[in-house]
Protein backbone atom coordinates (compact mmCIF):
# COMPACT_ATOMS: atom_id res chain seq x y z
CA UNK A 1 0.00 0.00 0.00
CA UNK A 2 2.38 2.25 1.12
CA UNK A 3 4.55 2.41 -2.08
CA UNK A 4 2.35 3.31 -4.66
CA UNK A 5 -0.01 5.18 -1.86
CA UNK A 6 2.51 7.62 -0.60
CA UNK A 7 4.01 7.78 -4.03
CA UNK A 8 0.55 8.96 -5.11
CA UNK A 9 0.49 10.69 -1.54
CA UNK A 10 3.77 12.92 -2.68
CA UNK A 11 2.33 13.42 -6.32
CA UNK A 12 -0.64 15.45 -4.76
CA UNK A 13 1.59 16.97 -1.86
CA UNK A 14 3.74 18.64 -3.86
CA UNK A 15 1.85 19.87 -6.81
CA UNK A 16 -1.68 20.20 -5.04
CA UNK A 17 -1.30 23.67 -3.89
CA UNK A 18 -1.95 25.67 -6.39
CA UNK A 19 1.40 28.43 -7.68
CA UNK A 20 -0.14 31.88 -6.50
CA UNK A 21 2.64 33.60 -7.42
CA UNK A 22 6.12 33.25 -6.71
CA UNK A 23 8.21 36.33 -4.73
CA UNK A 24 11.67 36.04 -3.66
CA UNK A 25 12.34 35.13 -0.19
CA UNK A 26 13.91 37.35 2.24
CA UNK A 27 15.88 36.34 5.10
CA UNK A 28 14.35 36.44 8.67
CA UNK A 29 11.01 35.25 7.44
CA UNK A 30 9.17 32.34 9.27
CA UNK A 31 9.92 28.75 7.81
CA UNK A 32 6.18 28.22 7.03
CA UNK A 33 5.95 31.27 4.63
CA UNK A 34 9.44 29.99 3.20
CA UNK A 35 8.36 26.74 2.38
CA UNK A 36 5.13 28.05 1.04
CA UNK A 37 6.62 30.09 -1.70
CA UNK A 38 9.67 27.87 -2.04
CA UNK A 39 6.47 25.51 -3.33
CA UNK A 40 4.93 27.60 -4.90
CA UNK A 41 8.45 28.23 -6.83
CA UNK A 42 8.87 24.61 -7.33
CA UNK A 43 5.18 23.83 -8.97
CA UNK A 44 6.09 26.84 -11.70
CA UNK A 45 9.72 25.31 -12.19
CA UNK A 46 9.84 24.13 -15.51
CA UNK A 47 13.87 22.54 -15.07
CA UNK A 48 15.59 20.00 -12.94
CA UNK A 49 18.09 22.50 -12.40
CA UNK A 50 15.44 25.05 -11.08
CA UNK A 51 13.64 22.55 -9.05
CA UNK A 52 17.37 21.66 -7.32
CA UNK A 53 17.99 25.04 -6.77
CA UNK A 54 14.89 25.90 -5.17
CA UNK A 55 15.30 23.32 -2.60
CA UNK A 56 18.96 24.38 -2.15
CA UNK A 57 17.77 27.43 -1.28
CA UNK A 58 15.51 26.16 1.52
CA UNK A 59 17.91 23.54 2.44
CA UNK A 60 20.31 26.44 3.01
CA UNK A 61 18.44 28.25 5.10
CA UNK A 62 16.45 25.99 7.16
CA UNK A 63 18.80 22.60 6.84
CA UNK A 64 17.15 21.21 10.05
CA UNK A 65 13.40 22.31 9.22
CA UNK A 66 10.06 21.08 8.82
CA UNK A 67 9.85 20.09 5.23
CA UNK A 68 13.69 19.46 4.57
CA UNK A 69 13.02 15.88 4.01
CA UNK A 70 10.49 17.13 1.11
CA UNK A 71 13.13 19.56 -0.30
CA UNK A 72 15.98 16.39 -0.16
CA UNK A 73 13.77 14.29 -2.46
CA UNK A 74 13.44 17.05 -4.38
CA UNK A 75 17.30 17.81 -4.43
CA UNK A 76 18.17 14.08 -4.73
CA UNK A 77 15.79 13.91 -7.88
CA UNK A 78 16.84 16.59 -10.11
CA UNK A 79 20.58 17.41 -8.43
CA UNK A 80 21.42 14.06 -7.98
CA UNK A 81 19.19 11.74 -10.38
CA UNK A 82 18.29 14.64 -13.60
CA UNK A 83 21.48 16.52 -13.77
CA UNK A 84 23.34 13.63 -12.36
CA UNK A 85 25.87 15.81 -10.37
CA UNK A 86 25.45 13.12 -7.28
CA UNK A 87 28.20 14.18 -5.62
CA UNK A 88 27.11 17.68 -5.05
CA UNK A 89 23.38 16.56 -4.44
CA UNK A 90 24.77 14.08 -1.22
CA UNK A 91 27.16 17.06 -0.26
CA UNK A 92 23.69 19.24 0.05
CA UNK A 93 22.04 16.09 1.45
CA UNK A 94 24.71 15.25 4.18
CA UNK A 95 24.63 18.67 5.70
CA UNK A 96 20.95 18.82 6.36
CA UNK A 97 21.57 15.81 8.18
CA UNK A 98 23.63 17.33 10.50
CA UNK A 99 21.38 20.08 11.49
CA UNK A 100 18.48 17.89 11.66
CA UNK A 101 18.05 17.73 15.02
CA UNK A 102 14.50 15.45 14.90
CA UNK A 103 15.31 11.92 14.61
CA UNK A 104 11.85 10.87 12.52
CA UNK A 105 13.17 13.65 9.80
CA UNK A 106 17.11 12.25 9.95
CA UNK A 107 15.23 8.82 9.30
CA UNK A 108 13.26 10.41 6.28
CA UNK A 109 16.27 12.02 4.72
CA UNK A 110 18.91 8.84 5.05
CA UNK A 111 16.32 6.88 3.31
CA UNK A 112 15.70 9.08 0.84
CA UNK A 113 18.70 9.92 0.25
CA UNK A 114 19.93 6.16 0.81
CA UNK A 115 20.29 4.35 -3.23
CA UNK A 116 22.37 7.80 -3.95
CA UNK A 117 24.58 7.14 -1.04
CA UNK A 118 25.62 3.53 -1.83
CA UNK A 119 25.54 4.42 -4.99
CA UNK A 120 28.39 6.79 -4.25
CA UNK A 121 30.05 4.27 -2.00
CA UNK A 122 29.25 7.05 0.81
CA UNK A 123 26.22 4.80 2.58
CA UNK A 124 24.40 6.31 4.98
CA UNK A 125 23.77 4.54 8.50
CA UNK A 126 20.44 3.41 8.33
CA UNK A 127 20.39 1.11 11.30
CA UNK A 128 21.40 3.85 13.81
CA UNK A 129 18.79 6.36 11.94
CA UNK A 130 16.38 3.58 12.64
CA UNK A 131 17.64 3.36 16.52
CA UNK A 132 17.60 6.97 17.21
CA UNK A 133 13.54 7.32 16.34
CA UNK A 134 13.05 4.21 18.55
CA UNK A 135 14.86 5.75 21.55
CA UNK A 136 11.95 7.65 21.54
CA UNK A 137 8.82 6.04 19.70
CA UNK A 138 8.02 3.27 18.03
CA UNK A 139 8.58 3.21 14.02
CA UNK A 140 5.11 4.46 12.19
CA UNK A 141 3.67 2.20 9.76
CA UNK A 142 4.54 4.60 7.17
CA UNK A 143 8.36 4.18 8.40
CA UNK A 144 8.39 0.87 8.77
CA UNK A 145 6.95 0.73 4.84
CA UNK A 146 9.89 3.00 3.52
CA UNK A 147 12.56 1.10 4.69
CA UNK A 148 10.80 -2.36 3.99
CA UNK A 149 11.25 -0.64 0.20
CA UNK A 150 14.95 0.19 0.78
CA UNK A 151 15.92 -3.13 2.44
CA UNK A 152 14.00 -5.06 -0.29
CA UNK A 153 16.45 -3.26 -3.20
CA UNK A 154 19.29 -3.37 -1.04
CA UNK A 155 18.99 -7.14 -0.75
CA UNK A 156 19.17 -6.68 3.52
CA UNK A 157 17.24 -9.69 4.29
CA UNK A 158 16.97 -9.42 8.06
CA UNK A 159 16.21 -6.03 8.29
CA UNK A 160 13.51 -6.57 6.21
CA UNK A 161 12.64 -9.61 7.75
CA UNK A 162 12.79 -7.63 11.44
CA UNK A 163 10.92 -4.64 9.63
CA UNK A 164 8.31 -6.78 8.20
CA UNK A 165 7.30 -7.84 11.59
CA UNK A 166 7.16 -5.17 13.11
CA UNK A 167 4.99 -3.47 9.84
CA UNK A 168 2.55 -7.06 10.37
CA UNK A 169 1.88 -6.15 13.94
CA UNK A 170 1.08 -2.44 13.01
CA UNK A 171 -1.72 -3.99 10.45
CA UNK A 172 -5.11 -3.38 12.91
CA UNK A 173 -7.57 -1.16 12.95
CA UNK A 174 -6.40 0.27 16.62
CA UNK A 175 -2.88 0.97 14.79
CA UNK A 176 -4.60 2.77 11.28
CA UNK A 177 -6.63 5.07 13.60
CA UNK A 178 -3.32 5.78 15.89
CA UNK A 179 -1.38 6.59 12.72
CA UNK A 180 -4.71 8.77 11.55
CA UNK A 181 -5.64 11.31 14.27
CA UNK A 182 -8.47 13.30 13.80
CA UNK A 183 -9.24 11.54 10.81
CA UNK A 184 -13.02 10.12 10.06
CA UNK A 185 -12.53 6.73 8.97
CA UNK A 186 -15.90 4.49 8.30
CA UNK A 187 -15.64 1.04 8.38
CA UNK A 188 -14.78 0.31 5.08
CA UNK A 189 -12.06 2.32 4.81
CA UNK A 190 -10.19 1.04 7.98
CA UNK A 191 -10.57 -2.53 6.68
CA UNK A 192 -9.03 -1.03 3.55
CA UNK A 193 -5.60 0.14 5.56
CA UNK A 194 -6.29 -2.88 7.67
CA UNK A 195 -5.86 -5.19 4.57
CA UNK A 196 -3.57 -3.30 2.58
CA UNK A 197 -0.90 -2.53 5.54
CA UNK A 198 -1.21 -6.27 6.20
CA UNK A 199 -0.54 -7.37 2.29
CA UNK A 200 1.78 -5.08 1.93
CA UNK A 201 4.00 -6.46 4.75
CA UNK A 202 3.66 -10.31 3.82
CA UNK A 203 4.65 -9.10 0.65
CA UNK A 204 7.74 -8.35 1.97
CA UNK A 205 8.10 -10.94 4.66
CA UNK A 206 7.66 -13.34 1.71
CA UNK A 207 10.21 -11.46 -0.62
CA UNK A 208 12.66 -11.66 2.77
CA UNK A 209 12.07 -15.67 3.21
CA UNK A 210 12.17 -16.56 -0.47
CA UNK A 211 16.16 -15.06 -0.42
CA UNK A 212 16.89 -16.45 2.68
CA UNK A 213 16.03 -20.55 1.28
CA UNK A 214 12.60 -20.27 2.65
CA UNK A 215 10.72 -20.99 -0.86
CA UNK A 216 6.98 -22.86 0.58
CA UNK A 217 6.86 -20.42 3.19
CA UNK A 218 7.51 -17.88 1.01
CA UNK A 219 4.60 -19.33 -1.65
CA UNK A 220 2.21 -19.32 1.68
CA UNK A 221 2.63 -15.96 2.48
CA UNK A 222 2.65 -14.75 -1.20
CA UNK A 223 -0.86 -16.69 -1.44
CA UNK A 224 -2.08 -14.56 1.67
CA UNK A 225 -1.12 -11.22 0.47
CA UNK A 226 -2.43 -11.75 -2.49
CA UNK A 227 -5.99 -12.64 -1.33
CA UNK A 228 -5.84 -9.97 1.23
CA UNK A 229 -4.58 -6.87 -1.20
CA UNK A 230 -7.10 -4.35 -1.80
CA UNK A 231 -7.57 -4.19 -5.48
CA UNK A 232 -7.77 -0.83 -8.26
CA UNK A 233 -10.81 -0.84 -10.08
CA UNK A 234 -8.84 -2.81 -13.05
CA UNK A 235 -8.24 -5.93 -10.59
CA UNK A 236 -4.48 -4.71 -9.52
CA UNK A 237 -3.50 -4.99 -6.60
CA UNK A 238 -2.57 -1.86 -4.61
CA UNK A 239 0.35 -3.47 -2.90
CA UNK A 240 3.49 -4.70 -5.38
CA UNK A 241 2.44 -8.56 -4.27
CA UNK A 242 2.16 -9.53 -8.10
CA UNK A 243 5.83 -8.21 -8.44
CA UNK A 244 8.21 -9.78 -5.92
CA UNK A 245 5.97 -13.02 -6.60
CA UNK A 246 6.48 -13.17 -10.34
CA UNK A 247 10.47 -12.22 -9.50
CA UNK A 248 9.92 -15.06 -6.85
CA UNK A 249 8.94 -17.21 -9.63
CA UNK A 250 10.98 -15.98 -11.28
CA UNK A 251 13.83 -16.96 -9.67
CA UNK A 252 13.13 -20.21 -9.44
CA UNK A 253 12.36 -20.67 -13.32
CA UNK A 254 9.19 -20.89 -13.51
CA UNK A 255 8.56 -19.10 -16.08
CA UNK A 256 4.59 -19.25 -17.32
CA UNK A 257 3.75 -18.83 -13.52
CA UNK A 258 6.08 -16.15 -12.91
CA UNK A 259 4.93 -14.42 -16.41
CA UNK A 260 1.11 -15.00 -15.29
CA UNK A 261 1.72 -12.76 -11.92
CA UNK A 262 3.36 -10.26 -13.75
CA UNK A 263 1.66 -9.60 -16.47
CA UNK A 264 -1.08 -7.36 -15.23
CA UNK A 265 0.85 -4.43 -13.77
CA UNK A 266 3.33 -4.36 -16.71
CA UNK A 267 0.43 -4.45 -19.41
CA UNK A 268 -2.38 -2.44 -17.64
CA UNK A 269 -0.58 -0.43 -14.73
CA UNK A 270 2.08 0.57 -17.09
CA UNK A 271 4.88 -0.75 -13.95
CA UNK A 272 7.82 -0.58 -16.43
CA UNK A 273 9.59 -2.75 -14.30
CA UNK A 274 6.92 -5.67 -14.12
CA UNK A 275 7.51 -5.54 -17.47
CA UNK A 276 11.15 -5.56 -17.64
CA UNK A 277 10.82 -9.08 -15.58
CA UNK A 278 8.19 -10.40 -18.24
CA UNK A 279 10.73 -9.61 -20.90
CA UNK A 280 13.42 -11.93 -18.95
CA UNK A 281 11.10 -14.58 -18.22
CA UNK A 282 9.48 -14.68 -21.88
CA UNK A 283 13.51 -14.85 -23.11
CA UNK A 284 14.20 -17.22 -21.42
CA UNK A 285 11.04 -19.23 -22.21
CA UNK A 286 11.26 -18.24 -25.57
CA UNK A 287 14.53 -17.92 -26.42
CA UNK A 288 14.14 -14.49 -27.73
CA UNK A 289 11.62 -11.79 -27.67
CA UNK A 290 9.59 -13.08 -31.14
CA UNK A 291 6.45 -12.91 -30.08
CA UNK A 292 6.12 -11.26 -27.14
CA UNK A 293 4.36 -8.18 -28.87
CA UNK A 294 1.49 -10.10 -29.80
CA UNK A 295 1.10 -12.04 -26.18
CA UNK A 296 1.37 -8.19 -24.31
CA UNK A 297 -1.64 -7.36 -26.73
CA UNK A 298 -3.59 -10.65 -25.94
CA UNK A 299 -3.00 -9.77 -22.46
CA UNK A 300 -4.17 -6.35 -22.88
CA UNK A 301 -7.79 -8.02 -24.64
CA UNK A 302 -7.92 -10.25 -21.63
CA UNK A 303 -7.51 -8.18 -19.25
CA UNK A 304 -9.21 -5.07 -20.21
CA UNK A 305 -12.20 -3.71 -18.57
CA UNK A 306 -15.45 -2.06 -19.64
CA UNK A 307 -15.31 1.80 -18.35
CA UNK A 308 -18.33 2.89 -15.87
CA UNK A 309 -20.27 5.90 -17.49
CA UNK A 310 -21.25 9.03 -15.82
CA UNK A 311 -22.12 12.57 -16.57
CA UNK A 312 -20.43 15.93 -15.43
CA UNK A 313 -21.00 19.43 -16.79
CA UNK A 314 -18.36 21.54 -18.13
CA UNK A 315 -17.20 24.83 -17.23
CA UNK A 316 -19.58 26.65 -19.20
CA UNK A 317 -22.47 24.33 -17.20
CA UNK A 318 -23.14 21.68 -20.22
CA UNK A 319 -23.61 18.18 -19.46
CA UNK A 320 -21.58 15.74 -21.05
CA UNK A 321 -21.92 11.94 -20.97
CA UNK A 322 -18.94 10.07 -20.98
CA UNK A 323 -20.03 7.35 -23.27
CA UNK A 324 -20.82 9.78 -26.22
CA UNK A 325 -17.53 11.73 -26.08
CA UNK A 326 -15.38 8.39 -26.69
CA UNK A 327 -13.05 8.30 -30.29
CA UNK A 328 -10.55 6.00 -31.49
CA UNK A 329 -8.79 6.43 -28.61
CA UNK A 330 -9.66 8.19 -25.84
CA UNK A 331 -7.34 9.37 -22.56
CA UNK A 332 -10.00 9.58 -19.21
CA UNK A 333 -7.61 11.87 -16.63
CA UNK A 334 -8.36 12.74 -13.53
CA UNK A 335 -6.83 15.71 -11.80
CA UNK A 336 -6.05 17.38 -9.44
CA UNK A 337 -7.87 20.77 -8.67
CA UNK A 338 -5.65 23.60 -10.48
CA UNK B 1 -2.58 20.03 -17.91
CA UNK B 2 -0.34 21.67 -20.81
CA UNK B 3 1.42 18.29 -21.20
CA UNK B 4 -2.05 16.91 -21.97
CA UNK B 5 -2.99 19.73 -24.68
CA UNK B 6 0.12 18.66 -26.17
CA UNK B 7 -0.90 15.27 -26.69
CA UNK B 8 -4.56 16.35 -28.09
CA UNK B 9 -3.15 18.91 -30.50
CA UNK B 10 -0.55 16.41 -31.66
CA UNK B 11 -3.08 13.51 -32.06
CA UNK B 12 -6.43 14.91 -32.56
CA UNK B 13 -6.55 14.65 -36.23
CA UNK B 14 -6.10 11.29 -35.89
CA UNK B 15 -8.90 10.94 -33.52
CA UNK B 16 -7.91 11.01 -30.05
CA UNK B 17 -10.18 12.23 -27.36
CA UNK B 18 -9.48 13.72 -24.01
CA UNK B 19 -11.66 13.62 -21.06
CA UNK B 20 -10.52 15.83 -17.94
CA UNK B 21 -12.57 15.15 -14.61
CA UNK B 22 -11.49 17.88 -12.13
CA UNK B 23 -12.38 17.34 -8.28
CA UNK B 24 -12.73 20.93 -8.64
CA UNK B 25 -12.70 23.37 -5.32
CA UNK B 26 -12.89 26.56 -7.18
CA UNK B 27 -14.38 27.11 -10.51
CA UNK B 28 -13.54 31.01 -11.42
CA UNK B 29 -9.92 30.20 -11.02
CA UNK B 30 -9.94 26.71 -13.09
CA UNK B 31 -11.96 28.79 -15.97
CA UNK B 32 -8.64 31.22 -15.70
CA UNK B 33 -6.69 28.62 -16.01
CA UNK B 34 -7.96 26.83 -18.90
CA UNK B 35 -8.29 30.07 -20.82
CA UNK B 36 -4.23 31.30 -19.75
CA UNK B 37 -3.02 27.15 -20.55
CA UNK B 38 -5.32 27.42 -24.04
CA UNK B 39 -6.67 24.47 -23.05
CA UNK B 40 -9.34 22.57 -25.70
CA UNK B 41 -10.01 19.42 -24.97
CA UNK B 42 -12.92 18.08 -22.53
CA UNK B 43 -12.94 19.44 -19.22
CA UNK B 44 -15.55 18.40 -16.80
CA UNK B 45 -16.12 19.41 -13.22
CA UNK B 46 -16.38 17.09 -10.19
CA UNK B 47 -18.05 19.34 -7.23
CA UNK B 48 -19.12 16.57 -5.17
CA UNK B 49 -18.28 16.37 -1.60
CA UNK B 50 -16.34 13.05 -2.22
CA UNK B 51 -15.88 12.78 -6.13
CA UNK B 52 -18.36 10.43 -7.09
CA UNK B 53 -16.61 9.65 -10.77
CA UNK B 54 -13.45 9.18 -9.22
CA UNK B 55 -15.12 6.41 -6.65
CA UNK B 56 -16.53 5.05 -9.49
CA UNK B 57 -13.17 4.61 -11.09
CA UNK B 58 -11.52 3.59 -8.07
CA UNK B 59 -9.10 6.88 -8.42
CA UNK B 60 -7.19 7.24 -5.00
CA UNK B 61 -4.41 9.62 -6.47
CA UNK B 62 -4.42 12.40 -8.85
CA UNK B 63 -3.04 12.41 -11.39
CA UNK B 64 -4.83 9.03 -12.77
CA UNK B 65 -4.88 8.11 -16.42
CA UNK B 66 -6.89 5.65 -18.68
CA UNK B 67 -6.59 5.20 -22.03
CA UNK B 68 -9.60 3.68 -23.96
CA UNK B 69 -10.08 1.83 -27.41
CA UNK B 70 -12.53 2.91 -29.32
CA UNK B 71 -15.60 1.09 -27.63
CA UNK B 72 -14.61 2.20 -24.28
CA UNK B 73 -13.07 -0.96 -22.87
CA UNK B 74 -10.18 0.64 -20.61
CA UNK B 75 -6.48 -0.96 -22.13
CA UNK B 76 -4.36 1.64 -19.76
CA UNK B 77 -3.93 2.32 -16.62
CA UNK B 78 -1.31 5.11 -15.02
CA UNK B 79 -0.54 7.35 -11.98
CA UNK B 80 1.49 10.30 -12.45
CA UNK B 81 2.38 12.55 -14.92
CA UNK B 82 6.07 13.22 -14.95
CA UNK B 83 7.87 13.52 -17.77
CA UNK B 84 8.93 10.11 -18.61
CA UNK B 85 5.10 9.35 -18.45
CA UNK B 86 4.19 11.41 -20.89
CA UNK B 87 6.66 9.32 -23.64
CA UNK B 88 5.10 6.25 -22.01
CA UNK B 89 0.96 7.16 -22.88
CA UNK B 90 1.86 8.88 -25.63
CA UNK B 91 3.71 5.19 -26.75
CA UNK B 92 0.38 3.68 -26.01
CA UNK B 93 -1.60 6.04 -27.76
CA UNK B 94 0.28 5.58 -30.84
CA UNK B 95 0.53 1.62 -30.70
CA UNK B 96 -3.92 2.20 -30.19
CA UNK B 97 -4.09 4.98 -32.78
CA UNK B 98 -2.13 2.85 -35.18
CA UNK B 99 -4.37 -0.69 -34.95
Amino acid sequence: MRSRALLAASVVLVLAGAPACSKKTTPGQTEAKAYKEAKSAYYDAETPEAKAVIAERYLAEFPGGEHAPAFVRVEVENRGTRLGEKQRALDTVRAALQATGDPGRHLEIVLTAYPLAKELDQPLDLTAAIAQVEKERPLSYDENGSIMEVAAKHRQWQLLLQRADAALAQATPEAVRADNPGRKLGPAKLQHKVDGRAAEAMTYKAWALANTGKPEQAEELFAAARKRTPRSFLGLSLVPVALFEGRAALQQGRLDRAMELLAPDAVMGGDSTAMAYLETAWKKKNGSEKGLDDYLHKMRRVLSREAADFTLPDYQGEEHTFSKELGRVTLLAFWFPT
Amino acid sequence: MPRLQELYTRYRDQGLKIVAVEASRDTERSKKFIAKKGLSFLLLEDRTEDPVVGGLFGVHAFPTSFILDASGRILYYHLGFDEGDEKKIAGEIRTLLGE
